[in-house]
């Protein structure tokens, strides 16, 4: 009995073809599992703009004064902000929020002025002149935070009564930045 | 010889079909993968997309604020010359790009409906650069109109009989006294002066009878004034003129001192998220005092007044202690309905007394008028005298079969009041009237239905503002207040 096996050319097209299928599926592959790492990037920039929108829209739509002078343009726009709280109006004085970038965070800092030779006196910001004999400045314990992180940019303009707030997030260097932007307008003047 | 069955070329089959399998279930694969980052990007893209929608709020709220002195923010000036709606309703648009994101634009509309509306409705419309994201959000903000109306149906009429305002009967659009023929009586009658504000119209079948003088403002002033008697007693005659800033005063008699300029609508906040609402004082009241009733939804005092109506206990009468009573809804008194109210009556819709509600109806004699309203001002919650009136966020409507309307206090109405088909007891009140217009269609009957009957106001005006904190000044229009606000999503 003659038992004849795979031809030749049988087993060079069928390797043929299974590499290129071979090919295809790890092209494939590579180009999804970039894709998906892209839209968990997304979600988790969104996810990380819509934390710092929210929590500073919150504090700023009711904050009382605003101790920076906010420029109008977006160029010029402000890295951190410094008004003071409005929501939890401490009877014992002012107390004020700052949220800043700090490197890739973004940090929310609530703190008070108080005179130093009297540290449970607050003061309003602009009552005196740190290293004058007048006060410095300390924060609370326990309400210096980081809100946010991989943010590339955070910058706030317009007016103190109308501010703009654009950040910029990168999840990671192959991400393109993901951009945001809102405003607020101040109940409080 | 035996036949060898040929098992050549399998191979080659099997591979074309598992590669035609890998194929389709590749290609389904990445179709999935593909639709589903498409889902990402639009879920990221709606997201900035309603944040750029929210920057648009922001900005018509702020464009909208009368706290804004920027030169383009919505004032009374700037809304006339860019010929909108003014000042009969509220009607801006912004258009906007985001400065840093020059494709993301925003497209906000400010409305409102007009004097009785009491709210405008803000509209913003992010949009990405993609032009098919958008983003929708919608907020409504109360908003309070001003005297300062300049249209034709807007004409103010302000009818004062002292420039302290002790008392004060006030429309915004037309004081038009009109009543049916033979009816003798119907007028304006003051115990103090009067004044008619330029651009005014004031129509009136019987006298005007005030008791000091009647102020006009000076030739060639537009007012339209036709009545058939004027008299002032103190003037010893119509004759105190009085007018505006920067123009001469001159007057016949003894009464022409002080000004009264453009008196504004005072906007009484009656149900904003504020600590100083009505509707805030109320609940403050249920805390201070369980197990004293200050909330009723209409229906809920509807039935309480037909129950006891029915019952005859009290005399048929529902007796709220306040000194706060609020009702949510639109609240109708009807059939033999009789209400009595210590402080102030808040009712968050329409007031209707007297009607004949669900289509029943009848006719003088055979249905008389029953139903009676008092609001007095002594709390038995506080065991003290308190604010008292009725304040309403729309429209009072007094009827048919109305008995007795006595309101030892304010009558606030944020819409039109009305008065239709009164005879036999006069509406009493001992405050002022406060309405956008004021309708005096009586008459209908010939019968001996008596003038309104108005008096100085006996409460102090301390005691309302420590209630209400005092009427909201209101500037120019469209003054819309922007303190709180409430959001449709």
């Amino acid at each position: 009995m003659k038992r004849r096996g795979f031809t030749l050319s049988e087993l060079v097209i069928a390797a043929a073809i299974a590499s290129i299928l071979a090919g295809l599926t790890a092209a494939s592959y590579i180009s999804i599992q970039r894709l998906v790492a892209r839209g968990q990037d997304d979600l988790l920039a969104a996810s990380t703009a819509r934390v710092i929108i929210d929590r500073v829209s919150r504090d700023l739509r009711q904050a009382l004064v605003v101790v920076d002078s906010i420029p109008p343009d977006a160029a010029d726009g402000l890295t951190s902000l410094e008004f003071e709280d409005g929501h939890d109006v401490d009877p014992a004085g002012p107390t004020y929020i700052t949220y800043s970038l700090d490197g890739t965070d973004v940090r929310r800092n609530r703190h008070y002025y108080y005179l130093t030779s009297s540290p449970n006196q607050r003061l309003p910001y602009n009552a005196g002149v740190v290293g004058q004999g007048g006060f410095a400045v300390a924060s609370l314990s326990g309400e210096d935070y980081i809100i946010a992180d991989r943010v590339s940019d955070l910058r706030f303009y317009g007016s103190s009564s109308l501010v703009y707030i654009d950040t910029s997030i990168t999840v990671n260097a192959v991400s393109n930045d993901q951009s945001y932007h809102s405003a607020v307008a101040k109940r409080n003047q | 010889m035996s036949h060898q069955p040929n098992k050549r070329g399998f191979a080659l089959a099997t591979t074309v079909i598992l590669m035609m399998v890998a194929s389709v279930s590749l290609t389904t694969l990445i179709m999935i993968l593909g639709r589903s980052m498409r889902l990402t990007r639009s879920h990221t893209e709606a997201i900035r997309s309603f944040y750029i929608a929210e920057a648009g709020k922001a900005y018509a709220m702020w464009k909208l604020s009368p706290r804004n002195t920027d030169s383009d923010a919505v004032t009374l000036a700037n809304c006339l010359a860019q010929n909108e709606t003014c000042p009969l309703g509220l009607n801006v648009t912004w258009n906007k790009t985001i400065p840093t994101d020059t494709p993301s634009s925003f497209s906000v509309l400010a409305s409102s409906s007009g004097q009785t509306a009491g709210a405008a409705l803000i509209e913003s419309l992010g949009q990405r650069s993609e032009g098919v994201q958008t983003a929708r959000r919608l907020t409504k903000i109360d908003a309070f109109k001003p005297t300062r109306q300049l249209e034709p149906n807007d004409q103010a009429l302000q009818y004062a009989v002292s420039t302290d305002q002790g008392f004060m009967v006030y429309a915004t659009g037309y004081l038009n006294i009109s009543p049916g023929e033979g009816e003798p009586n119907a007028g304006i009658h003051s115990n103090d002066d009067g004044y008619v504000t330029d651009l005014s119209q004031l129509r009136v079948a019987g006298p005007i009878h005030v008791k000091n003088g009647m102020w006009l403002p000076l030739p060639p002033f537009q007012t339209d004034i036709s009545t058939t008697q004027l008299r002032a007693d103190t003037c010893e005659g119509f004759g105190c003129y009085a007018a505006y800033n920067n123009r001469p005063e001159f007057c016949f008699g003894t009464s022409c001192e002080g000004y009264v300029g453009a008196v504004p609508f005072p906007a009484i906040d009656i149900n904003s998220a504020r600590d100083d609402s009505l509707k805030s004082v109320a609940r403050e009241y249920e805390t201070m005092y369980p197990g004293v009733k200050f909330f009723y939804t209409n229906s809920e005092l509807e039935k309480l007044m037909d129950d006891t109506s029915k019952s005859g206990a009290n005399g048929g009468f529902v007796e709220l202690p306040g000194p706060i009573t609020y009702v949510t809804g639109s609240l109708s008194m009807y059939r033999n309905y009789k209400l009595k109210v210590h402080g102030l009556l808040v009712v968050q819709g329409n007031f209707a007394a007297g009607g004949s509600k669900g289509g029943s109806f009848c006719f003088y004699p055979l249905c008389r008028p029953s139903v009676e309203l008092v609001v007095d001002g002594f709390s038995p919650t506080t065991n003290s005298n308190v604010v008292t009136g009725l304040v309403v966020r729309g429209q009072i409507d007094m009827m048919l079969f109305l008995k007795r309307f006595d309101i030892n206090g304010l009558i606030y109405s944020l819409g039109d009041f009305n008065i239709c088909c009164l005879y036999e007891q006069p509406i009493t009140t001992q405050g002022a009237i406060v309405a956008r217009n004021y309708n005096n269609s009586n008459g209908w009957f010939d019968s001996d239905w008596p003038d309104v009957v108005m008096h100085q106001m006996t409460y102090e005006t301390e005691n309302l503002q420590l209630l209400v904190q005092g009427p909201r000044s209101v500037v120019d229009f469209p003054t819309v207040y922007t303190g709180h606000w409430e959001e449709e999503y």
